[in-house]
């Protein structure tokens, strides 16, 4: 049985509502990156994970208040905080649709050189428009041809990380050209790892033929399976081996004495990151308008929603939008949670823990037995991870879940002499 | 001391060092008795040079360079008290990703970053994003351009629009973050930034002085003007350039002109320990804190406009 993977997600650390301590330490610091980081090197983890944003967040056509702007550059972040934590992976969230071919090569391969091998790509594509009017190409594909640039993008990338030997590296293709000697001798890795989240038929393919890690969003033992079966088919059918491809699907967790604790501390831990703007925000896209005019700790309002094309997107720039097909229901869902007696505020905190799956909340022996029962089962090959509440949640999980996953056999008690970041997902790069 | 303060000595130096070998890595040794030379001996800052892209020449000759950007946060993550000054390559640079990367060595490291922005490209860089055959004035307007973009970019978030209110959970105050709607001759970028600019709402430039430049570096508005010996710096922050090959004595005379006239001085080196301890020696006869000026090099008025 192949060992367990876990990787961190940093992605709410500078959000107060998810901190669990009383030392927020500000929307910008560095420091519970490192706290998180070590943290997740004291568990073995694979990798610390950092997502990136190219648009603020907007409500309404405003920046969106309750949202954080803590979203640091994941390049510079991951280079500094590699000179601090040792051996651990990081992954650095990058998009392929505004990259330049040559800047992308050069920056990794001096991730690479500055990290000793640790560092990996976290290959997105563009979500609109939108984002694209603050590049300088102005840059936005449409929908099919999103995965076509991110391939051709990688194939670019990789012939400049292998060209060394040549005084020149050429590649053309449809939307890049390049022709240059390389910016670097090769570099610990190569060329790093390829982390990959689109859950579409064209991101699944990519993943297939790219991707040594998939972030998938199917925790569930059926979509797990499902979508790992078919991650690995594509990998067949690409030339490479099925185990060159890790399926790890992110996983919220909360840690307790029983399970029934860790289902309460969880609820607690949803009830602390939806504030009262948060909400209120959340009501505006329920119903599709502004409903600023409504205090969140009075009733719901008795409007009528409107449809997604009256009211134009309420919310835009984030990751993963929530398409509203029909508002109506939505709002009588409201209603029906409400019950006539609830405040728009516990209504929406209400809704959130019910949309919560509990799968990873539970004692040290439900979450470490879910995990191997999904990894024998084959739906998973470990999990990325986010904590119900940074940093203390982390501390558990490594605390009390790692020892019985390494009793188990399934997991490494130390990093061991491996040579890079590769070598600790044990995969293999992509032939070329 | 903070990157707005007048640096008194600053080091040049090349790429990160490699060590030999098929693989390509860090000189860590080199480089971590490297800072603590620099350490020792009071240096304020590093300016980190380096071509754009092409690791080697048309010749052939190699020269193999971490990218800048990234060779500033290796070396951020390894001293907790040196200013690091990548030099930037303006035309290559994406406003929005480059602005955003800066800002965040800055966050990250409490205030111990500037830049050197870089306007002019290299032929080999040219080819290296196929814009060989561009036209020179073109390229330098747009390279021009990009730094207007990020210097706007950084300006976009007003102070105090962090918020940190837990009760209501209002965490940005978004009067006080402003598009940019930047619409140049080469490109438009939307805008806001999507992190808060660095602190003061811009990093201190250092670039070299407007008529060594002939004239045209007035278009980089630099904080602290790096200046050749006897020539005069417009702005009155300057770092006067300790010529490579100058004698015992002719060093002496640079850095003791460089002292009564408020300056700092730039020493050029290589990666190499001893050769960087011997450079620095010509400033032991001087009491180091003859050069301290301690003055903000930042103008009140760009305080008071960040906060209108």
């Amino acid at each position: 049985m192949s060992t367990l993977h876990f990787g961190i997600n940093t992605a709410l650390i500078g959000n107060y509502g998810s901190w669990g301590r009383a030392d927020h330490t500000g929307q910008l610091d560095v420091a519970p990156y490192l706290e998180l980081a070590r943290t997740a090197h004291r568990g073995r983890f694979d990798f610390v994970f950092v997502s990136a944003r190219e648009r603020i967040v907007e409500h309404l056509g405003r920046i969106s208040e309750a949202e954080t702007a803590g979203r640091p550059d994941p390049f510079t972040l991951l280079g500094l905080l590699a000179q601090q934590v040792p051996d651990i992976g990081l992954v650095v969230t990058s998009n392929s649709t505004y990259a330049d071919a040559y800047d992308q090569a050069w920056l990794f391969s001096s991730l690479d050189v500055v990290t000793d091998g640790r560092i990996a790509w976290n290959v997105v594509t563009s979500a609109d428009a939108w984002v694209g009017e603050n590049f300088r190409s102005g840059a936005y594909l449409p929908y099919e041809q999103r995965y076509a640039r991110a391939a051709e993008l990688l194939e670019a990338t990789a012939a400049l990380w292998a060209g060394w030997d040549s005084d020149h590296v050429t590649f053309t293709g449809p939307t890049i050209q390049v022709s240059a000697a390389a910016p670097l001798p090769r570099t610990p890795q190569g060329r790093p790892p390829v982390v990959q989240a689109g859950d579409s038929p064209e991101g699944r393919a990519l993943a297939g033929r790219y991707a040594e890690v998939v972030f998938s969003p199917h925790a569930d033992l059926e979509g797990g399976r499902a979508h790992r079966d078919e991650v690995r088919r594509a990998a067949v059918a690409a030339g490479r081996s099925a185990d060159d491809v890790l399926l790890l699907p992110g996983a919220r967790f909360v840690v307790a004495d029983t399970d029934a604790e860790a289902r309460e501390k969880s609820n607690e831990a949803v009830r602390r990151s939806v504030s009262p703007l948060a909400a209120l925000y959340d009501a505006e896209e329920a119903w599709g308008r502004d409903l600023s005019a409504y205090s969140p700790h009075g009733p719901l309002p008795d409007l009528n929603p409107l449809s997604e094309q009256e009211s134009g997107p309420v919310i835009q720039g984030r990751n993963h939008r929530r398409l509203v097909k029909d508002r109506s229901a939505v709002v009588e869902q409201w209603r029906a949670v409400a019950h006539g007696k609830l405040s728009i505020h516990e209504t929406a905190v209400r809704l959130r823990i019910a949309r919560n799956p509990h799968r990873l909340v539970g004692s040290p022996r439900t979450i470490a037995d879910f995990i191997l029962k999904h990894h024998e089962a084959g739906a998973s090959d470990g999990y990325i991870l986010y904590p119900g509440l940074f940093p203390g949640d982390l501390d558990e999980f490594v605390d009390r879940v790692v020892p019985l996953l390494q009793e188990a056999g399934r997991y490494r008690s130390d990093y061991g002499d491996h040579a890079n970041f590769r070598d600790l997902l044990g995969t293999q790069a992509p032939p070329r | 001391m903070s990157a707005v303060e007048r640096p008194r000595v600053v080091v040049q130096l090349g790429p990160i060092p490699l060590v030999g070998g098929d693989i390509a890595r860090v000189d860590r040794a080199t480089v971590e008795q490297v800072l603590a030379v620099l350490e020792d001996r009071g240096v304020d800052a590093i300016i980190l040079d380096g071509a754009y892209g092409p690791g080697r020449s048309e010749s052939g000759q190699q020269q193999a360079a971490v990218h800048p950007l990234i060779g500033a946060s290796l070396l951020l993550g390894l001293t907790q008290r040196l200013t690091v000054v990548p030099v930037v390559h303006a035309l290559f640079a994406e406003p929005i990703l480059v602005a955003r990367r800066l800002a965040t060595l800055d966050h990250i490291t409490h205030g111990r970053v500037a830049w050197a922005p870089q306007i002019e490209p290299e032929e080999r860089s040219l080819g290296a994003v196929g814009r060989v055959d561009a036209d020179r004035a073109a390229l330098r307007r747009e390279a021009v351009e990009v730094i207007s973009a990020i210097r706007g970019l950084w300006a976009t978030w007003r102070p105090g629009a962090l918020l940190d209110d837990r009760t209501s959970g209002r965490y940005i105050d978004r009067d006080l973050v402003r598009p940019l709607d930047f619409r140049g001759e080469f490109f438009t970028i939307a805008g806001p930034l999507v992190t808060p600019g660095p602190r003061g709402g811009r990093l201190v430039t250092y670039g070299p002085v407007a008529a060594a430049d002939h004239g045209r570096s007035d278009e980089l508005e630099p904080d602290i003007e790096i200046a050749e010996p006897g020539e005069v710096a417009t702005h009155g922050a300057a770092l006067v350039r300790l010529p490579a090959d100058a004698t015992g004595e002719e060093r002496a005379s640079v850095i003791r002109d460089a002292q009564r006239s408020g300056h700092g001085v730039l020493v050029h080196s290589i990666w190499d320990p001893r050769s960087i301890a011997a450079l620095l020696d010509a400033f032991a006869d001087l009491d180091p804190r003859a050069l301290a000026h301690g003055a903000s090099v930042r103008q009140p008025e760009d305080d008071k406009e960040a906060r209108a």
